[in-house]
């Protein structure tokens, strides 16, 4: 081999290792995430996931811990935090999954399998984990020691959060369709197919046993559990947007918000029941609460909508520092009887996060100014 | 505005191609292909006063001439200027061309990002800007898997557990090939001055950068880089005739001193040898190679001058 061959070969590998050393995380545009216990609510967002306590009296919240304690740019995290207990599963966009202490933040174990970002929620049935990844993988983790139970490839990855009804384990995926497993097994059961990319985990209606679901291709459908045929579609006679959060039920209604804003409520039966009037963009879903339901606008408003009722009983609007416009994307979650939302304000460089009764009075809010 | 004018057709022309090849890697290639064929004309233009600045570089007389006056530098500026006037070369030539690119390099990065939503926040921004004669429940998802690559995730090739950064070596390379070529010498040709020591430094932290950004940003960012380097590279190399091997890490400039071709001048006179300086520092150089030459018409007084005899030595 000439010298010169050599001289390459060693700048390229020197180069490699250069690049290596200096790489940084990955560079992507995404939202807070929330999840909360009775006493705590745990937020991902960027480069840590902290743990806030909901239950003390104190108008300014500082975080309890943050994982890991000093950020990286090479892990960052947005997908939803799992509170199982005395842990707290959340997977980062540096393809691992960690497993959590929930008192003190520290690391228990990782899942270092996949090849994607961690995106969406993990779920819990029994003893087995199940997590979606954007590697284009579903995997069911042993819980007791967190091995790979089973896994399935794809050809796209997957955003939204799986879920068990019974033995089946259902995922929603951007190939336009919800595929249902044997949950035990990994095998494929059916696929139902929709007009667009399906981004959130459905609901399922124990009356019908259907799953009903919304797709970016502007529709909602209702799939029935045992066969996977699509029952029936609505699309609003074509005026109704993209639907990326998950359906709820709120009393005896079931919520579906598009993106323009539009509330859909619908029966059991999939009838429609009203509409509630958009007041801005939302990408979030609903959360239930006492009597009704709260909703966020990506433009920072905070609205209760009572079950039955078509028009908002509160509405918030919802500032940064120093009066900031805050984007709220995040689905809300109540800890105890507190509405936790979050938000990012500053060009989405701030992480903001509010305490709320079910009355709509603020009770504490996330960071502590500067000193 | 900008994101109306530059990033959204570049956006939905960048779909269009995926759905027509129904390959998300092979449109981002025909893509940057495409946009390189459009911008043509800009970069031969700036290959061209690039050539010919190396050319000038290398031409020992020139050479001489900013020696003479390497103590007097607004004489040694006076007679690069009026060189650089008489053949016809703009030392803004490379940088102009280089500038006019910058929207569309940009957009078109920007274009390819967009076009990789890897969120559902960044799928509902796609979803928002795709036109509507294109069908956005079609076109989404993009498929992010090309070859061995996730085209929305830093590109890595798994050997033995090692993940090696197959791309980012590859845009290392081509962007030296390409800075090397595209890159003019330094003004005033001074070798060890610190204009060619600003020169020789881009050299190496232009590829490492741009090496940086494909190590570290997404694959499909680094396929545009590699596309765009090796077909600027190709097109330098036909303009200019040069060899690849020319190009390499370790082989001299692209374009090697070539001897001095004997011209006309202003002043109708020949140029024999290094010992006509005097002369040289007031009439045209020789030139290297042909693309950029000018040949002045003879003036009045330099008719008159070539009537006399040439003066003995």
């Amino acid at each position: 081999m000439k010298p010169r061959t050599i001289l390459l070969i060693a700048v390229i590998i020197i180069t490699a290792f250069v690049l290596g050393a200096c790489a940084t995380g990955p560079r992507v545009t995404s939202v807070a995430a929330l999840a909360a216990s009775d006493t705590a609510a745990f937020v991902s967002y960027g480069q840590s996931v902290i743990k806030i306590d909901t239950v003390k009296d104190e108008t300014v919240k500082d975080a309890i811990w943050r994982y890991p304690e000093k950020g990286s740019t090479n892990i960052i995290f947005h997908a939803t935090p799992l509170v199982d207990g005395q842990r707290i599963i959340i997977g980062d966009f540096a393809n691992t999954l960690h497993g959590l202490n929930e008192s003190d933040g520290t690391e228990a174990w990782r899942f270092s399998k996949a090849k994607g970002w961690y995106q969406s929620q993990v779920i819990k049935d029994g003893e087995v984990y199940y997590v979606a990844n954007f590697d284009r993988n579903v995997y069911a983790l042993n819980a007791s020691d967190n091995s790979l139970k089973w896994n399935y490839a794809d050809k796209f990855g997957f955003l939204a959060s799986p879920m068990v009804v019974g033995s089946k384990l259902i995922v929603s995926s951007q190939d336009h369709k919800v595929i249902a497993f044997d949950k035990e097994s990994g095998k494929v059961l059916w696929t139902a197919q929709t007009k667009g990319s399906v981004v959130s985990a459905p609901y399922y209606v124990e009356a019908t046993k259907s799953l009903i679901v919304g797709d970016i291709g502007n529709e909602i459908v209702w799939i029935d559990l045992e066969t996977g045929n699509v029952n029936q579609t609505f699309n609003d006679n074509g005026s109704m947007s993209a639907v990326w959060a998950s359906p709820v039920k709120s009393g005896e209604q079931i919520v579906v918000t598009d993106d323009k804003g539009v509330i859909y409520l619908f029966n059991n039966e999939g009838g429609l029941v009203s509409k509630v009037a958009s007041t801005g963009p939302m990408l979030a879903g609903a959360l239930p609460v006492e009597n009704g339901f709260v909703t966020v606008t990506s433009e920072g408003t905070l609205r209760f909508i009572k079950n039955g009722e078509s028009v908002a009983s509160w509405t918030q609007p919802i500032k940064g520092p120093g009066d900031a416009l805050v984007e709220l994307n995040t689905t809300p979650v109540l800890s105890g009887k507190t509405i936790v939302i979050a938000g990012l304000a500053n060009n989405h460089t701030t992480l903001m996060v509010w305490g709320y009764d079910l009355t709509g009075n603020l009770l504490w809010s996330f960071p502590p100014e500067k000193k | 505005m900008w994101n109306t004018i530059i990033v959204n057709p570049f956006t939905n022309i960048l779909l269009a191609i995926t759905m027509l090849v129904k390959n998300f890697g092979l449109a981002i290639i025909l893509f940057t292909l495409l946009i390189k064929l459009l911008t043509w004309p800009l970069n031969a233009q700036q290959i061209k006063s690039s050539k010919a600045m190396q050319d000038l570089q290398n031409d020992p007389k020139y050479k001489k001439v900013m020696e003479k006056y390497k103590d007097n530098k607004e004489m040694q500026a006076q007679e690069q200027m009026r060189v650089y006037k008489e053949r016809g070369i703009s030392p803004f030539g490379s940088c102009l061309p280089t500038l006019l690119q910058f929207p569309i390099i940009i957009g078109l990065y920007q274009s390819i990002m967009k076009a990789m939503a890897s969120s559902p926040i960044e799928l509902m921004q796609l979803k928002n800007i795709i036109y509507p004669f294109l069908n956005a429940d079609k076109i989404l998802p993009i498929q992010h898997h090309f070859l061995w690559m996730d085209l929305g995730q830093p590109e890595r090739l798994m050997v033995f557990g090692f993940g090696i950064p197959i791309l980012a070596v590859l845009v290392v390379i081509s962007q030296f090939m390409m800075t090397k070529v595209m890159t003019p010498p330094s003004a005033g040709g001074d070798s060890g001055g610190q204009a060619a020591m600003m020169t020789k430094s881009m050299n190496v932290y232009m590829p490492l950068l741009m090496g940086y950004i494909a190590y570290s940003w997404s694959a499909g960012l680094g396929l545009y880089l590699l596309v765009s380097n090796i077909f600027s590279v190709v097109q330098y190399a036909t303009m200019n005739k040069t060899p690849f091997s020319a190009m390499l890490p370790w082989s001299k400039a692209p374009s090697a001193p070539q001897k001095p071709r004997i011209i006309e001048t202003t002043t109708g006179k020949e140029l024999e040898s290094d010992d006509d300086e005097d002369e040289l520092s007031s009439q045209s150089i020789s030139n290297a190679q042909e693309p950029t030459l000018k040949v002045s018409k003879p003036s009045a007084r330099a008719s008159a001058k070539q009537q006399r005899p040439p003066r003995k030595r």
